[in-house]
């Protein structure tokens, strides 16, 4: 049922006018942010939960 | 646009804030009765004089500009577009018509289309009046001031009324050197200029990397614009009004804005300080509006405070919720890590 309405929601919003195409250029800089230390909004994480993102995933 | 091709569909996306910041100025405030009584700052520094008319103790008069800013994604948008800070984005020019002061204000809206391209080529709208208790309702800070001394006050008033009347239209690519097409603060330059004052010092565009993808995706070739904020410089203020917020909260605010701006160097994306979302739009990222909030709830208590040491609080907050900012540490890192 949720999903239902879900569905219903999004082709009522994908039929509104106004409806554009954002570019990729235009998306690349406006929808994905950058890691800690190159982004002035960001805070560097802690040291240990840096070196713990460092570490490569065990399989 | 070539890269319309590769593009992607989006209901609402940053680009969209152009068409957004007029409708967010628009509001979607109740209407209630105005006075200190149910406006957290309600300011009044103006003396009334024998033009003055006392709207609500407010000594108003044909002539005086209003400017404001609503502290949301799309006005912080708006205002990183531009390389300085200025506290308001938008301006418009009071008249007192028939008893009653109104607001002349250009207003940009957003035209239904099922055309491709950006939005700047989707927005119609124009010059518009409301009622300066309307404008005081729906706006998030409001400053009124007198215009430099010597402005002929009938001329500017007759100059937005004449502008009505002509149905001026917005320009949404903020072309200034094309005055049959207005933005706000153009407008309200050209009706003091009509009045024998010319406050046009504008601001060239920021020259921050995302800032130019997204003019150049929205076709807006202008070097500069006519910043909100200059064209008050010179102007005295006769007011201050904030529905929710105190004046030290208001002041608070306008340093969160400059901190924002100033770590909004170059190489900067537009992406680190405002997000997008399918269905909800333009917002802030988490961490600019965590410090927002955090500065917000601590101002509540700051009244007491010089502005200096307003801004040293904000900026220790910005440190404690964003990182540390020093310009020059960060280019020569960034100079180090490139060699």
């Amino acid at each position: 049922m949720r999903r239902s309405l879900i569905t219903i929601a999004a082709l009522l919003l994908a039929s509104l006018p106004g409806c554009i195409h954002l570019p990729a250029s235009v998306a690349a800089v406006v929808e994905q942010s950058d890691p800690p230390r190159t982004n002035n909004f960001l805070r560097d994480p802690p040291p240990a939960q840096a070196a713990a993102n460092a570490k490569p995933v065990e399989r | 646009m070539p890269s319309l091709l590769n593009g992607r569909r989006l209901r609402l996306h940053l680009p969209a804030a152009v068409l957004l910041a007029a409708s967010a100025l628009l509001g979607g405030c109740a209407t209630t009765t105005l006075g200190p009584g149910t406006f957290t700052t309600w300011q009044i520094e103006g003396q009334p004089d024998e033009s003055t008319l006392l709207f609500r103790g407010i000594p108003v008069r044909t002539g005086q500009i209003v400017a404001s800013e609503q502290g949301s994604p799309q006005s912080i948008f708006l205002s990183l577009l531009v390389a300085d800070n200025y506290r308001f984005v938008h301006t418009g020019i009071i008249a007192i018509e028939d008893g009653i002061p109104v607001v002349y204000e250009a207003n940009g809206q957003i035209q239904a289309s099922f055309g491709g391209g950006p939005p700047t080529r989707h927005i119609g709208g124009g010059l518009r009046r409301v009622t300066l208790e309307s404008f005081l309702n729906k706006q998030r800070f409001i400053a009124i001031y007198d215009p430099p001394p010597g402005a002929d006050r009938e001329r500017i008033g007759r100059f937005a009324h004449d502008s009505l009347a002509a149905g001026l239209p917005f320009d949404s690519y903020f072309n200034r050197e094309d005055p049959t097409k207005v933005y706000c603060s153009e407008f309200t330059a050209l009706a003091l200029a009509a009045g024998g004052v010319s406050p046009r010092q504008v601001s060239p565009v920021n020259p921050n990397a995302s800032v130019a993808v997204i003019l150049d995706w929205l076709e807006i070739t202008t070097p500069d614009i006519i910043p909100a904020g200059a064209i008050i410089a010179d102007a005295t203020r006769v007011g201050l009004f904030s529905r929710l917020h105190t004046p030290a909260q208001i002041e608070a605010y306008f340093d969160v804005k400059a901190e924002l701006h100033r770590r909004f160097t170059p190489e900067q994306k537009l992406g680190n300080v405002l997000r997008f979302s399918m269905l909800r739009g333009l917002k802030f990222q988490p961490e600019v509006q965590g410090f927002m909030q955090a500065v917000n709830t601590a101002a509540a208590s700051w009244d007491k405070l010089p502005p200096v040491e307003v801004d040293q609080r904000v900026r220790a907050l910005a440190v404690e919720q964003l990182g540390p900012f020093e310009p020059a540490r960060l280019a020569n890192a960034t100079d180090a890590g490139q060699r």
